[in-house]
């Protein structure tokens, strides 16, 4: 339990002193917001038709807090890649930890970091001129929390797949980019045609800014930059999300086949087939001071017996 | 009956898609002993010990290191090891001792157990003034020590190291295997290390040298070298046809010409080296030559390297 918990710890602590020292990235985070607040924002404005007295930037604002926590997660899986293969998530593998603790504890700190970058840009809900009750306040954090939470762990499992961090750039492009465009971030989800809707309410990132967008402008006359949901399904959705995608990445995680250097293709099904033909012969060498198996069955026997030999043929 | 042995392997192998990295190897590893795993690159030897640090499953075969299946009960395996990798894992953006505090929260170590041990890590490779700088700014040799450091913070039963003096300069390597050759008896730590600097592996209890995916030949370097190379007397001369004979008579073995000279090969050379020695009288230099590892290993691993070309 202790060292649980102990994973935990180094792992967020550490990221938070990388996520503060690397001033390049540090910068880029909160600078890539105010641009889009600031360039994007202002083109919008004259497109988008409005109908309410909501403002385009208060509308975009929550859409702004969803794509710094969409950034900030995708970079944490993308680190994650690059740590097992380099750095010090190997030593995680090599502690005696289970593999779910790795991912508990990169999914944690992802989230940290995804609150921790919202929480340092809240001042923008007073300069763009909203005055949220204290109660909005705390529904926001909590929708943030929550948005954080379920990209993190989507990040995780993508991180679990991907043996290299060149296939970064694909999930960048196939998978990122049409996350933010399709989630209502930067218009209502209606102005998207029809054939698009089912991919804007399959995008995880639609609930959690529609989550802070009822946070953040109950009680104002929105027009059509309305919530597109109730706010216990969008949390119930996040909840799920969640739930599923963590599951599955600490499932993944632990298969660790894609872990060694592969030298040629080696599919994930193939190498899953290989670890559960895995045998157990009978420890060889006359000593005998090995672990004995339980239960050997009549081929693991046969596998047992050439074993010894070929070890009998060293001796 | 002995303890269990540190680390037992039997056909042990592993296939990545169609491609066998590495086939079956049987390893008995006494606890306590300094083992070298030497081979050419690409031989297997980081798959060997990727399996037996339970990062990727064996294809076939099983492996138990310090009595604990690597398979069926991984975390107990990962409780007894440490692992210095091929690259380093340290984080560059963190500070010497951020790098070993990271280190010891994993494995559980109470606060005042954990600042002892690192000062202490510290301390032992000279890091000590070196301690709240951060990692980027450390030379290769320093990393490499620091490396070193984390991987026996946690005083683990078998330590793995892969090829842990790569990229070093002379001074660095000597300054860490000497580390190396002390923990064995001052810890009970038992090491497991492949290099394919052969020299290096001379101060391993016992060494196996695997080829292709299979152990090729083991045992004590000593007795490698005398059983696979083979001792020779070299004589230097300018004239070796006119002491050609003189070796026969002196000797009964017959020389062969070499560019220095000539050469005798013998079984032991301390045995036959005072019957040439009257021959320096006549100006005849004369020296052991002593094959080292990297003759024994050349001989075993270039066969089918020649096949190949």
């Amino acid at each position: 339990m202790t060292r649980i918990f102990g994973a935990i710890v180094a792992v967020t602590v550490r990221e938070f002193k990388r996520f503060l020292r690397q001033h390049g990235r540090l910068i880029s985070t909160f600078a890539r917001p105010l641009l889009w607040l600031a360039v994007v924002g202002a083109g919008f404005q004259r497109i988008v038709p409005t109908a309410g007295t909501v403002s385009y930037l208060q509308f975009l604002l929550p859409g702004i807090f969803g794509m710094v926590i969409l950034f900030s997660t995708m970079l944490s899986a993308l680190a994650t890649v690059h740590d097992r293969e380099f750095g010090p998530i190997r030593m995680l593998l090599v502690a005696p930890l289970d593999r779910w603790v790795t991912v508990v504890a990169k999914t944690i700190s992802s989230t940290l970091i995804g609150v921790f970058q919202c929480l340092v840009l809240l001042p923008l809900i007073w300069i763009l001129g909203l005055r949220p009750s204290a109660t909005d306040l705390v529904k926001l954090v909590g929708a943030i929390i929550l948005l954080s939470l379920a990209l993190s762990a989507l990040g995780m499992l993508i991180a679990s797949r991907l043996r290299s961090v060149e296939n970064f750039a694909g999930v960048m492009n196939f998978l990122l980019f049409p996350m933010f465009f399709l989630s209502s971030a930067l218009y209502p989800a209606e102005m998207l045609p029809g054939y698009l809707q089912p991919f804007v309410r399959a995008d995880p990132l639609t609930y959690g800014i529609d989550l802070m967008r009822y946070a953040l402008l109950s009680g104002l006359y929105v027009g059509n930059f309305g919530s597109n949901y109730k706010a216990p399904f969008d949390i119930a959705v996040l909840v799920v999300v969640t739930v599923v995608l963590f599951s599955l990445a600490a499932l993944l995680f632990g298969e660790e086949d894609h872990l060694g250097r592969i030298l040629l293709t080696d599919s994930p099904r193939k190498a899953k087939r290989s670890a559960t033909s895995w045998r157990k012969p009978a420890p060889a060498g006359a000593n005998g001071a090995g672990p004995q198996p339980d239960k050997v069955a009549a081929d693991d026997a046969a596998v047992g017996v050439e074993a010894a030999s070929l070890s009998g043929q060293r001796r | 009956m002995a303890s269990a042995p540190a680390i037992l392997t039997s056909g042990l192998g592993r296939d990545y898609g169609r491609m066998t990295a590495v086939d079956a190897i049987d390893l008995e590893v006494r606890s306590g002993e300094f083992f070298g795993f030497l081979g050419p690159n690409g031989a297997g030897k980081t798959t060997t010990i990727r399996m037996l640090t339970t990062l990727l499953h064996p294809s076939r075969g099983s492996a138990f290191v310090a009595g604990k299946d690597v398979v069926d009960d991984a975390l107990s395996v990962r409780k007894e090891i440490g692992v210095v990798f091929q690259e380093t894992t340290l984080d560059g953006d963190l500070t010497a001792e951020e790098n070993l505090r990271f280190c010891t929260r994993l494995y559980g170590l109470s606060r005042k157990e954990s600042k002892l041990r690192i000062d202490e890590a510290l301390a032992l490779f000279g890091l000590t003034d070196r301690r709240d700088n951060r990692v980027r700014t450390f030379s290769g040799g320093m990393r490499r020590a620091l490396d070193l450091a984390r991987g026996v913070l946690h005083r683990p039963s078998v330590l793995f190291l892969d090829e842990p003096t790569l990229g070093l300069d002379p001074g660095q390597r000597r300054r860490i295997w000497e580390f190396l050759k002390r923990l064995p008896a001052e810890r009970g730590t038992t090491l497991f290390l492949t290099t394919h600097y052969l020299e290096e592996a001379d101060p391993c209890d016992r060494v196996a040298i695997v080829d292709a995916g299979a152990i090729v030949a083991s045992g004590e370097p000593a007795a490698l070298k005398r059983e696979l190379g083979r001792e020779s007397i070299e004589l230097r001369t300018e004239r070796p046809e006119e002491f050609a004979g003189r070796v026969v008579e002196l000797t009964g073995l017959e020389p062969h010409r070499a560019p220095h000279g000539l050469s005798v090969f013998v079984e032991d050379a301390e045995d036959v080296l005072p019957l040439v020695l009257p021959l320096t009288k006549d100006g005849v230099e004369v020296r052991i030559s002593r094959p080292t590892l990297e003759d024994v290993f050349v001989e075993l691993t270039s066969r089918d390297r020649k096949g190949l070309e």
